[in-house]
């Protein structure tokens, strides 16, 4: 009905005409019977039918979608607006476009990493456990394997629980160029707990996993690996494949998008785990996954678990004592070591963005005032104040939807920039991306800033009938003062992750990684057979890397110091009661030379210190320091933890090193000889005399020599291990420094536009001083006030928005306090100086105003 | 939506009412714009003045909503006119309407009764 009206404006509008003339028509009969003369009938007629042009308007708008209508009108009244003023409108685009894209980069990384749903059924209802062992300092270690045998036979809550060896090595050979594999062992269940079914093939059964001929014969393929190595074969299902020099059959191939524990592992075998193995239930190097019964929460399970805790710490005391279950959602235990980090970079986007908004919201303020013989006519036609304030909403809307266009545009280009600069550390990386619900947000934040932005001149629309224009004054100043607030926050923020990232850059890690190569490689034991070979195999290894020229020394470590895996235990010194937990290391005689670690006391190992000498053991000097105090340890004896672990002699103390990351010093370290504790996956450093990475090539080669299918990977200069461990804080650093640059760049530009119309506003005024004897530098003086005034307020507000709420950094700061007074002083000077700076000129320029042409002016 | 009709004294005359006397006014039959105004402001004892032109917004959102409906004619005076019609619905609203302002009356008739009975 009203559409077919719409549609047939024009003719209902003639209609009526035609209906109003025939009213006159009547009304002028009426009036000549009544005796009046033409003219006057027909003036008569005209008053009494009262103005026919509204009567039109009413109708001709009743046949409109009146609010769509008006809006649409409104916009293009606004876009004319705009296109007349294209500096402010690009202004206003690029404000948007920047707050846009910085918060939806921001946003879809988050949202990526932390909030979207893991790639499992259910995701909701999965729970990763672990132990934490209090009595031997262990705070949140892995899953014990025994402990799982016992949780899962005994636990009720969950609906299948699984344990996974998330570090296997295998060297895939026998197709082409050799490879080392980044595979998991895992439990059958495993499989049916995450409900993942492969895409061929099938999974393995519980009886193939506790089987150990079948454990170690058979294999699932990732998705990928298929396609990489296999070319996809379809007839891979039943294919040995050589892995570590064994056949392993292929059961199956996993879907595409099945991932665990993380994306770069490509291969699954079963886990089997001699039952002698089980009993001293020692081994905490498992992940463990668990699906939730529906219908039972993660507090029944936590509380169910912690009761089956205690009583295993009563069955087990020995091992048990202490020992609680760490029942945590799989997702938050996933991105656990991130999460910080994205969400106040988050915080910092949305300030950085509010910002944004505040200075577009200043500039509209300042247009408003410039407008207001605009509106002043508008008003006197007929619009009502209504329409005027929506007027702002009609041009933040084009601003809005332009900027965030090219703000959504700016978002895609600078992910693709920004994704693999990521740290390596950050798990979910390939969860990120530009798609609905990361849209959506931004769409609606953008909706939210034109409101918003479009708020404040509104109401000073309304203000300046009602209240006078005195308001509009003070919500400006308040807009800028926020923006400035807004912008010492960041700036602080940023500053002091800039000191804490210094300080972490000049944090000793207690070793000197110039000029050192590393490389890892895992052996291959049914190659080398069992230790003795496999120290051999070593051995060579290490004497003919040494003969490559160039090479200084070299010598191998069972991890890598910053490699990113943990290999930690307890120990107890012989005669002592406190055990102590340290980092379990296994190196060969050279490595401390090769690495640049110093010797305290005593010696190195030696090659003498084989297997079939008596133990000999190395201890850092923190551990020197806990342990002996100012007594010499050399001579000690210590042993791992648990019965029947043979004690060894300390030959030496060393110096103590980060091994963990530059931000964290957990533990101190205990080194064994390769031939005394034979590990198979080692990391080989090689001093050089020159450049490192000039000689990865010969290193390369010389390895090839002994072994042509000894795979080697993450072959990297030990600086570049050291900047790996960096590369998270120097991202978060980089970033906020960014969004704080942007927010500086923003407050003055607002201050500086707010600094400029104010002036201009009291051209007269400074006429009148200029005429009557001020100095110029009195009206600078005058003017850079009223900026430095604003700014002090903002910088007040600030810092103590800085104070409050900079403490949530927390872990993220090393080595500075968030109250760190070095960092506040130098955001109050560098805001001042800027400050000063973007009221200077507008300040300068008043001052030059010639007082005969400021007085004609009005 | 529909904009509030301009009457002759804004605002003073309760919203709906005119609506109400247009179709008051078309029960007996058809009429033009012209005898409608007239009609109204003669019953009404020319208490009701009303801007003529106002009626026609109100007539066309009547006829928006199907309560009357129109055709153009020839008038008395032997000039073309827009005839207006009541249809069945605009009876039953004109009904509906007429008690439910009964009632309003009645209730605002108790609520002022005693000053009315005082002045007496």
């Amino acid at each position: 009905m009203k559409w077919r009206r719409f549609r047939q404006r024009q003719r209902q509008d003639g209609e009526l005409t035609r209906e109003i003339e025939s009213y006159l028509a009547h009304e002028i009969d009426d009036n000549l019977l009544r005796g009046m003369d033409s003219d006057e009938a027909r003036h008569a007629a005209r008053r009494r039918l009262g103005n026919a042009t509204s009567v039109k308007e009413a109708v001709y708008e009743m046949n409109s979608f009146n609010p769509i209508e008006t809006l649409w009108r409104d916009v293009a009244h606004g876009l004319r607006q705009l296109r007349r003023n294209p500096g402010f409108a690009c202004a206003g685009i690029l404000i948007m476009a920047l707050g846009i894209a910085a918060t939806t980069v921001i946003f879809s990384i988050a949202y990526g990493v932390l909030l979207r749903d893991l790639p499992y059924d259910e995701p909701g209802r999965l729970v990763a456990l672990g132990s934490s062992l209090r009595e031997s300092g262990l705070q949140r270690a892995y899953a014990g394997a025994a402990d799982y045998f016992d949780w899962r036979g005994r636990q009720q809550v969950f609906e299948d629980l699984a344990l996974t060896r998330p570090v296997a090595n295998y060297n895939l050979t026998g197709i082409g160029e050799p490879e080392r594999l980044q595979g998991a062992r895992a439990t059958a269940s495993l499989f049916s707990t995450l409900r993942a079914t492969p895409l061929m093939g099938r999974t393995y059964t519980e009886e193939e996993q506790l089987d150990p001929g079948t454990a170690s014969s058979v294999a699932i393929l990732s998705y990928g690996l298929w396609q990489r190595r296999f070319g996809g074969d379809p007839a891979i299902i039943g294919r040995k494949i050589l892995l570590n020099g064994q056949p392993h059959e292929v059961l199956g191939v996993m879907p595409p998008g099945f991932q665990y524990p993380a994306r770069e592992f490509e291969l699954w075998t079963p886990l089997y785990i001699p039952p002698p193995a089980l009993k001293d239930r020692l081994d905490y190097s498992y992940l463990s996954v668990a699906r939730l019964k529906s219908g039972v929460t993660l507090d029944q399970a936590r509380a169910h678990m912690t009761v089956l805790a205690a009583n295993l710490a009563r069955e087990y005391p020995a091992t048990n004592k202490g020992a609680r279950v760490i029942v945590g959602a799989m997702l938050s235990e996933t991105t656990g070591s991130v999460r910080r980090a994205l969400w106040v970079l988050l915080a910092a986007v949305g300030i950085l963005f509010l910002a944004g908004c505040v200075n577009l919201a200043n500039l509209l303020l300042a247009r408003a005032a410039n407008r207001s013989k605009e509106f002043s006519i508008r008003a006197s036609l007929g619009a009502t104040r209504a329409r005027l304030a929506r007027q702002f909403f009609a041009e933040a809307i084009p601003l809005a939807a332009a900027g965030a266009l090219l703000g959504i545009l700016t978002a895609h280009w600078l992910l693709k920039l920004l994704i693999p600069l990521l740290p390596a550390s950050m798990p979910r990386t390939g969860e990120i991306g530009l798609d609905g619900p990361v849209l959506l947000v931004s769409v609606m934040l953008s909706a939210a800033a034109a409101f918003f932005v479009a708020l404040a001149p509104a109401a000073q629309v309304r203000g300046n009938v009602e209240r006078g224009p005195a308001s509009s004054g003070r919500v400006r100043d308040l807009l800028i003062v926020t923006e400035i607030a807004c912008t010492v926050l960041l700036l602080v923020t940023a500053g002091l992750l800039m000191r804490s990232f210094s300080h972490l850059r000049s944090t000793d890690p207690g070793f000197r990684p110039a000029q050192v190569l590393s490389l890892h490689l895992a052996v291959n034991r049914t190659k080398h057979g069992d230790d003795p070979g496999v120290a051999r195999y070593l051995t060579q290894l290490i004497e003919r890397v040494r003969a490559v020229p160039g090479v200084e020394f070299a010598g191998i470590v069972n991890r890598l110091p910053l490699g990113g895996q943990t290999q930690a235990g307890v120990i107890r010194f012989e005669g002592r009661d406190t055990p102590a937990n340290a980092d379990w290391r296994t190196v060969s005689p050279d490595y401390f030379r090769a690495m640049g670690i110093p010797l305290r006391a005593g010696r190195a190992f030696s090659e003498n210190d084989c297997a079939d000498r008596p133990g000999a053991g190395i201890i850092d000097e923190r551990l020197a320091g806990e342990a002996f105090g100012r007594e010499s340890p050399i001579g000690k004896r210590f042993r791992m933890d648990f019965s029947g672990a043979p004690w060894v002699e300390i030959v030496g103390v060393v110096g103590h090193l980060r091994d963990e990351g530059l931000d964290k010093d957990p533990r101190p370290q205990v080194y064994w000889p390769y031939q005394q504790r034979t590990q198979d996956r080692m990391a080989m450093v090689v001093r050089t005399s020159a450049d490192s990475a000039s000689l990865t090539a010969a290193v390369r080669a010389a390895i090839r020599e002994i072994d042509p299918e000894q795979p080697l990977y993450d072959v990297l200069p030990m600086t570049d291990v050291l900047e790996r461990t960096l590369h998270g804080h120097w991202l978060n650093t980089v970033l906020m420094g960014a969004f704080s640059g942007m927010a500086l760049l923003l407050a003055s530009v607002g201050l500086y536009g707010v600094i400029s119309y104010l002036t201009a506003q009291r051209r007269r005024e400074f006429g009148v001083r200029v005429a009557v004897g001020a100095q110029t530098t009195d009206v600078v003086v005058l003017v850079l006030k009223q900026g430095l005034g604003l700014a002090a307020g903002g910088l007040a507000l600030g810092l103590a928005l800085s104070a409050a709420l900079t403490r949530g950094l927390g872990a993220m700061l090393h080595g500075v306090s968030p109250f760190d007074l070095r960092t506040y002083v130098s955001v109050g000077v560098l805001l001042t100086i800027v400050v000063s700076a973007a009221s200077f000129i507008p300040a300068w320029r008043a001052s030059r105003v010639d007082p005969t042409v400021a007085l004609r002016q009005e | 939506m529909a904009r509030k009709i301009r009457s002759g004294n804004r605002g003073d005359m309760l919203l709906g009412t005119l609506d109400m006397l247009i179709l008051k006014t078309l029960l007996p039959g058809p009429a033009h714009g012209h005898t409608i105004a007239h009609a109204i402001e003669r019953t009404s004892d020319e208490v009701l003045q009303v801007e003529h032109g106002s009626l026609y917004p109100a007539l066309h959102r009547l006829e928006d909503q199907g309560l009357i409906a129109s055709f153009w004619g020839t008038s008395e005076n032997n000039r073309k006119a827009k005839y207006y019609r009541m249809t069945p619905g605009g009876k039953k609203h004109l009904m509906v309407e007429r008690s439910r302002w009964q009632s309003l009356v009645e209730a605002v008739a108790r609520v002022l009764g005693p000053v009315t009975e005082l002045r007496e």
